[in-house]
């Protein structure tokens, strides 16, 4: 970040090579749509460009900082391309990478399920679930970035999880996907 | 153990703080494993829970090495060089000035229209140090408000301003001043010189109004009625002038 703020070509590729996969991914996950989290993921980095001082590392990581800007441009493009969205293929663009279980249909069809249900989520569950469960990030964390409270955070991670079981049990979800796995698949 | 605390539970369970939770975490684990043993209902919401998280380690791992195109960083390369050439050191704009130079520029426009408007602040009478034409040469102008201003003299006192109001315009021809010596003095400092009505004479001013001492032509007195003498129409005559706040001539007093 010194580094860019002195004006260091160097300093700005090394954070965008630290940081650019989180946002793309946060994008994707949060709109479903590559062409859509390509432009986020520039824009989020021309805003760092442009007012670099619009960080302050006393409020949080700069990762949290991009998450947010991230985030509003994301709903910004969202909100643009609403009209146009629905003539689209249902989410055509996102690709699903399965590299250990290639040869798995019902696994790649699971996960596949899943995206669907995480984006057919209300945008206030949508954007903590994205954040808590596919961005692994704290509670408080993400409640830096979605600016609300702890409290409405964990709240609505709970509303999120319930609806995403919800849907997946409504599609089908195979109950041996989770057999195998550890209690809730964390090694306590 | 209640069903809410148990569901509760396993829900932070899954979220990646409780990672931390370390021997805590376990002993609360084992405590809500134990209520869904015997609890159906929680045993469904933790059979739900493992699988939800089964599909979400899957759709983290599909994406695990998701990248943005590599144009995203050339376009990011060529802004950041564009930047630093276009600008050097750049001076943080104080989003608070355009706010408080227009709540300045809106004082100061206030005060000065209160004060213009203010009945207390009258600018003093000033009286125009401008030539009066001779009677006989002056185009005769219908004035408003002035049914007694027949002629120079009225045009000396229509020369008279007060509070910044004209109550007439004259127009300065070069030459006529020096060729005639007919001229409103000047009253006041350099303006004023206020003549007070002597004890005994009928001459009131109801307030406001002013006397000027004037130099003009005894034919400009006979204009407005002045009885004099038929062969001396050029001599020179100074007289007081009372006037009303619209100009208007209400009293003469021949002084010299």
């Amino acid at each position: 970040m010194q580094l860019m703020l002195a004006g260091e070509e160097e300093g700005l590729v090394a954070l965008y090579q630290k940081y650019q996969a989180s946002i793309y991914r946060f994008s994707v996950h949060l709109t479903g749509r590559r062409d859509i989290a390509e432009d986020v993921t520039q824009e989020t980095f021309l805003v760092l460009i442009r007012a670099p001082r619009g960080y302050q590392p006393e409020r949080g990581a700069l990762l949290l900082y991009l998450f947010g800007i991230a985030r509003k441009l994301v709903w910004r493009a969202m909100r643009r391309d609403r009209f146009f969205s629905a003539l689209e293929d249902n989410h055509p663009s996102l690709p699903v990478w399965v590299p250990d279980f290639a040869g798995d249909i019902g696994r790649e069809r699971q996960v596949l399920q899943l995206r669907d249900a995480i984006l057919s989520l209300p945008g206030k569950y949508r954007e903590i679930a994205v954040l808590c469960d596919l961005q692994e990030l704290s509670y408080e964390e993400a409640a830096t970035v979605a600016r609300c409270s702890i409290g409405t955070v964990r709240s609505r991670l709970h509303r999120a999880r319930q609806l995403l079981v919800r849907k997946l049990k409504g599609r089908g979800l195979r109950q041996e996907a989770a057999g195998s796995s550890s209690v809730l698949g964390y090694d306590l | 153990m209640t069903c809410n605390e148990c569901e509760r539970i396993l829900l932070d369970l899954m979220n990646g703080s409780s990672k931390a939770a370390g021997k805590s975490g376990r002993s609360v684990l084992t405590l809500a494993e134990s209520h869904a043993q015997d609890c159906t209902v929680c045993a469904g919401k933790l059979s739900d829970l493992r699988l939800l998280h089964a599909a979400l380690d899957q759709l983290r791992g599909s994406t695990k090495q998701m990248e943005a195109p590599a144009r995203v960083e050339t376009k990011l390369r060529e802004a950041f060089r564009e930047m630093g050439t276009r600008s050097g050191p750049r001076i943080a704009r104080n989003p608070w000035a355009t706010v408080w130079a227009s709540a300045a520029a809106l004082t100061l426009l206030v005060a000065g229209l209160s004060l213009y408007l203010t009945p207390g602040a009258k600018a003093p009478v000033t009286v125009e140090n401008k030539s009066v034409e001779p009677a006989d040469r002056t185009p005769r102008k219908a004035r408003q408000g002035q049914p007694l201003a027949p002629h120079s003299a009225s045009r000396a006192v229509a020369s008279v301003r007060k509070n910044g109001h004209a109550s007439g315009k004259q127009e300065r021809r070069p030459g006529i001043e020096d060729n005639l010596s007919q001229r409103v003095y000047r009253l006041g400092g350099e303006i004023n010189q206020r003549v007070p009505a002597a004890a005994g004479e009928e001459l009131s001013l109801n307030g406001g109004s002013n006397v000027i001492r004037v130099t003009v032509p005894l034919s400009s007195l006979a204009a407005i009625g002045v009885p004099m003498h038929p062969d001396m129409p050029d001599r020179q005559v100074t007289a007081d002038v009372a006037m009303n706040p619209f100009g208007a001539i209400i009293a003469i007093r021949l002084v010299k």
